[in-house]
């Protein structure tokens, strides 16, 4: 049986482990992987941008050259001129291979540096195609621009090498379109290529920042991916815990059940040949009397004082194993509170005397009925009282009774004060434990079986009520039980006890 | 027994995408090229006449220059001339007299007036615009590319013949226009010729005959 249930717990404590946890196991990608990848992924990306700005800029070409230059003339004849033919032909040439590259080989390294060449060679198409207009020389250094999205700087180098070569050439073979003057000096190209390298500083300074950017992006993501996978190992390894600790509290409430089990089977046992030698002791007694043998009925005293005391005993510990074993059930009824205490009361009374104690009981406004376990109630009064009796001499013993709304619900309160040993902070708070007294020499002394109180709290708790002591060592104790003027059937009972 | 050796098939795409690329390079820059020679190709140049045609109906300034321009009303490359003239004529503080003559061909339906050119033309201040029905006017001057300019003296000597653009369509600084602007304004000028920069303005074998007086209608703006 125990075996069978905890194989069934192990099973659990696997599927209580966190999906994915056990997935830990592929290595986590470096800082530099990490840059890599973000930096392929840049390049791929303006890859394609630029892919589509190639067609667009091929077909502005064309519509361009349709508008402004469609036909040249000949006197009255004319024909298509030239520059739309290059807008379709050329710029097609100058557009589809750069292309046809990001598509195929987007992030390749070559890839962008076609690109940045092909992007510089429109430029001076569609120069061309505007007639040398200056507003078109713009688009060199947007282009420039452009092309720093890149996060590569050397990008930018075979850009302005195309510039420079361009106005180079042109200087040499044709001045006038680019300096307007028949003869210029041939080194004046380099201050066209200055300004493109002017703009060029500042865009290599920015490639250079946006990928020490990208870099710390990754460093930190690097961080950032360490530090979720040992939250995760943590979090997997305190789903183990959890399992295992609910494996084991499994374990523990299995093994409490069936010592209850045992203990409730053992009580039983007990309990009957004890009665059987209670009654024939008192039988004895009453013959021993009757006989005139004082010897005798002394002895049969002793032995049904500790048959009464074995029997308390064997009575509480089979209550709480019953109540461990989930098997004490609360018998629900409406009685009057007053002649129950009052009825209480006459028996407490003798204890209460026995240490020359005064006993008062003090009852409040409409008390009216309650609904609870009578017994249990009782049973709770009982041994309150009974222990304050036991604990104080020549002093006093009070109970008051009255009737409250805590959390918007009826309750009965009892307070049990009395003026005796008191207890320490550390004895109160094991007071509730099964088998506990305030120590060992208590148990000499007072005798008990520590089992009185732990009951209490038991019944209290089983009824939706709670129990409480304050008390200082010597100076009395004083218990106040708080329970539901109107006990709720057991699942209720929970409910009532969570507010 | 010979082993071929083996080249990686990596390699072997590498190798022509770079081929291809370098093709594509050569093709492009070769395309480039044309188009560049066909825009800074000048031109046929004009008959050299020293002096004022006696055949020409514009009337010449005597107590001035008298600048003429020789223009195709369809000719695209034109804009950057008229542009260029413009630029002229707004820099000198002394305005010459001036005619841009609308070369109409005898097979042009189209009427030049309603061409975008002589809407330019005619906005530039102290332009008179001119038909030029089968380009008599234009043959008494020599021209033969749209966009040529002369520039006569007082006198109807010609002081400057040639284009006001540096290329096809390209307006800017030139050396026409700089001309220009220098004898307007009594300067010293570097020299008296440039290229022009334009369509035709007739085809070939299309040359009118300036001496036939038949149908030799000039209309003025």
């Amino acid at each position: 049986m125990t075996t069978t249930a905890m194989t069934s717990t192990s099973t659990d404590a696997t599927a209580t482990i966190p999906p994915g946890a056990r997935r830990l196991a592929p290595e986590l990608p470096t800082a530099d992987a990490l840059f890599e990848e973000h930096r392929r992924e840049i390049h791929e990306r303006t890859d394609r941008l630029f892919a589509h700005l190639m067609v667009a800029q091929w077909i502005a070409g064309i519509l361009f050259a349709l508008w402004v230059a469609p036909r040249t003339w000949s006197g009255s004849s004319s024909q298509v001129h030239l520059h739309v033919w290059a807008a379709v032909l050329l710029g097609g040439a100058i557009s589809l291979f750069p292309a046809l590259l990001a598509l195929c080989r987007p992030g390749v390294t070559s890839t962008r540096y076609v690109i940045a060449t092909a992007q510089m060679l429109m430029s001076a198409l569609l120069i061309h195609l505007t007639g040398g207009r200056l507003e078109t020389h713009f688009h060199v250094f947007g282009s420039l621009a452009f092309l720093a999205f890149y996060r590569d700087w050397r990008v930018l180098i075979p850009a302005t090498v195309v510039v420079a070569l361009d106005h180079l050439l042109r200087g040499i073979f044709w001045p006038q379109s680019v300096y307007g003057v028949l003869v210029a000096s041939e080194w004046r190209w380099i201050e066209h290529a200055g300004w493109v390298v002017f703009e060029d500083i500042f865009l290599v300074m920015s490639c250079i920042r946006g990928t020490r950017e990208l870099r710390q992006i990754a460093d930190r993501t690097a961080v950032l991916q360490q530090a979720h996978r040992d939250q995760a190992s943590q979090a997997m390894e305190l789903g183990e815990l959890v399992a295992r600790l609910r494996l084991t509290q499994q374990q523990v409430e299995a093994a409490t059940r069936a010592k209850s089990e045992f203990l409730a089977n053992m009580s039983h046992e007990l309990r009957t040949p004890l009665n059987i030698i209670t009654l024939y002791s008192e039988h004895l007694h009453e013959n021993a009397i009757d006989g005139g043998r004082s010897d005798d009925a002394a002895d049969l005293i002793k032995i049904q004082a500790s048959s009464k005391h074995l029997l308390g005993l064997i009575n509480g510990i089979l209550d709480l194993s019953k109540i461990e074993a989930g098997k004490m059930e609360l018998n629900l009824e409406s009685f009057e509170i007053q002649p129950m205490i009052s009825e209480l009361i006459g028996s407490v009374e003798p204890l209460v005397r026995k240490n020359a104690n005064t006993l008062s009981v003090t009852f409040g406004d409409d008390l009216g009925q309650m609904h609870a376990d009578l017994t249990k109630t009782r049973q709770i009064l009982f041994n309150l009282l009974s222990n304050a009796a036991k604990f104080t001499s020549n002093g006093s013993v009070s109970l008051a009774v009255s009737r409250r709304a805590t959390l918007g619900i009826s309750c009965i309160e009892f307070v049990i004060a009395d003026t005796g040993i008191g207890l320490t902070d550390d004895q109160q708070r094991k007071l509730f434990r099964p088998f506990v007294q305030a120590d060992a020499s208590v148990a000499r002394k007072y005798g008990g079986t520590g089992l009185g109180l732990a009951l209490v709290w038991r019944f209290c708790q089983m009824m939706g009520g709670d129990v409480s002591v304050k008390s200082r060592e010597g100076a009395g104790a004083r218990f106040t039980v708080l329970l539901p003027a109107t006990v709720a059937p057991a699942p209720e009972q929970a409910a009532l006890t969570a507010a | 027994m010979c082993e071929e050796p083996m080249i990686h098939p990596k390699l072997h795409k590498q190798f022509g995408w770079t081929a291809f690329g370098l093709l594509w390079l050569v093709a492009v820059v070769a395309g480039l090229v044309v188009v560049a020679r066909y825009d800074n190709t000048a031109g046929v140049r004009a008959e050299s006449r020293g002096q004022w045609p006696s055949e020409s109906r514009l009337s010449h300034d005597a107590s001035g220059p008298t600048l003429v321009m020789i223009a195709h009303p369809r000719c695209t490359c034109t804009r950057a001339s008229l542009a260029e003239l413009a630029e002229v004529m707004a820099r000198v503080e002394r305005r010459p007299r001036a005619y841009v003559v609308f070369v109409r061909p005898e097979a042009l339906r189209a009427s030049p007036e309603a061409s975008d050119l002589w809407q330019r033309a005619a906005g530039i201040p102290g332009v008179t615009v001119v038909r030029d029905e089968r380009g008599r006017e234009a043959e008494s001057f020599g021209a033969a590319t749209s966009g040529q300019v002369f520039l006569y003296d007082a006198g109807g000597h010609l002081l400057f013949s040639g284009g006001t653009t540096g290329s096809r369509g390209h307006a800017g600084d030139n050396a026409g226009r700089a001309t220009l602007v220098a004898l307007l304004k009594n300067e010293r000028a570097p020299q008296h010729e440039s290229p022009v920069f334009g369509c035709s303005l007739f085809a070939p074998g299309d040359r009118p005959d300036i001496h036939d007086h038949d149908g030799h209608d000039l209309h003025l703006n």
